[in-house]
């Protein structure tokens, strides 16, 4: 059962999830035709041997885990921060993990921030990204 | 991997690039953030966006991400898979309509074990020079 989505219930701390991803050419497709990109090492080979996701690719994660435990009604998106260490490798599982690592009122309004950290099957580390959000948005099934 | 001293001197401006926003463009973002499927929110139903209290539907603040992510890969290259950090803020909304230029100028380079890191201020303005996206991004280059 989803939690309702109030600075008071929301948990410094808190794992939102942890699922794991296979990287697959559908994926990739999709990501890149997303943000318009036809590089070639998404589309037919890369330096790292074979192809690779957008380094983006879980762009969309975030938000989707904080979803699964939250009945999130709108929040904005303020910060974005991604620090890439290796390749998306197609074909592999990558093991996302989603945490709530802080909360805090600026200006009187509520604000989180959550951090992903992806892991492939060899336990390299594929990325983190930190994302912000203002809370206070209503109505609106926001992205 | 490039070399650090390649094109990229202190003070020095990265080729700028331009994408135009349209609410297409903007539903397909949606469409694979909500893996395929079709959806009413914020940013592809302006009605959606006024209960919100937005002026009309907006683009998702991830979106740009993508594209500077891009844009930097164009100019790092494998230092950017290995190695790539971005740290932006969202500071002005995007609409369809908008073209949008993404810009970066080399602000510092230090040694990394035995690479040079190569920071740079990145940004996105919109067609009016506004600036929708600011932040730093910085990738590996040889050294």
């Amino acid at each position: 059962m989803r939690k309702p989505f109030s600075y008071e219930s929301i948990q410094v701390g808190e794992e939102l999830g942890r699922k794991e991803i296979l990287i697959t050419d559908e994926m990739i497709r999709a990501c890149a035709d997303a943000i318009e990109s036809r590089h070639p090492w998404y589309f037919e080979d890369s330096p790292f041997g074979g192809r690779i996701a957008p380094p983006t690719f879980l762009d969309n994660d975030t938000l989707r885990m904080l979803d699964e435990n939250y009945e999130r009604f709108g929040s904005l998106h303020a910060k974005q921060a991604w620090e890439f260490s290796n390749p998306a490798r197609m074909g592999k599982k990558v093991t996302v993990t989603v945490r709530l690592i802080d909360k805090y009122m600026k200006r009187e309004r509520p604000w989180i921030v959550m951090e992903l950290l992806a892991v492939d099957e060899d336990g390299l580390e594929i990325c983190r990204g930190r994302h912000t959000s203002l809370m206070s948005l209503k109505g609106g099934a926001a992205q | 991997m490039m070399k650090a001293h390649e094109n990229l001197e202190i003070g020095s401006a990265v080729a700028p690039r331009e994408y135009r926003i349209t609410q297409e463009k903007i539903n397909t973002y949606s469409r694979y953030a909500f893996h395929g499927k079709d959806t009413k929110n914020i940013h592809t139903d302006d009605e959606v966006a006024r209960r919100a209290g937005l002026p009309r539907a907006l683009a998702q603040g991830r979106y740009p991400v993508g594209y500077l992510s891009e844009y930097l890969l164009d100019v790092f290259g494998e230092g950017w898979i290995r190695g790539g950090k971005l740290d932006v803020s969202l500071v002005k909304p995007i609409f369809p309509g908008d073209t949008l230029t993404l810009r970066g100028v080399v602000r510092e380079k230090l040694p990394e074990g035995t690479f040079t890191r190569i920071i740079l201020d990145v940004w996105i303005e919109n067609q009016n020079g506004e600036k929708a996206t600011v932040g730093s991004a910085s990738g590996l280059a040889e050294s």
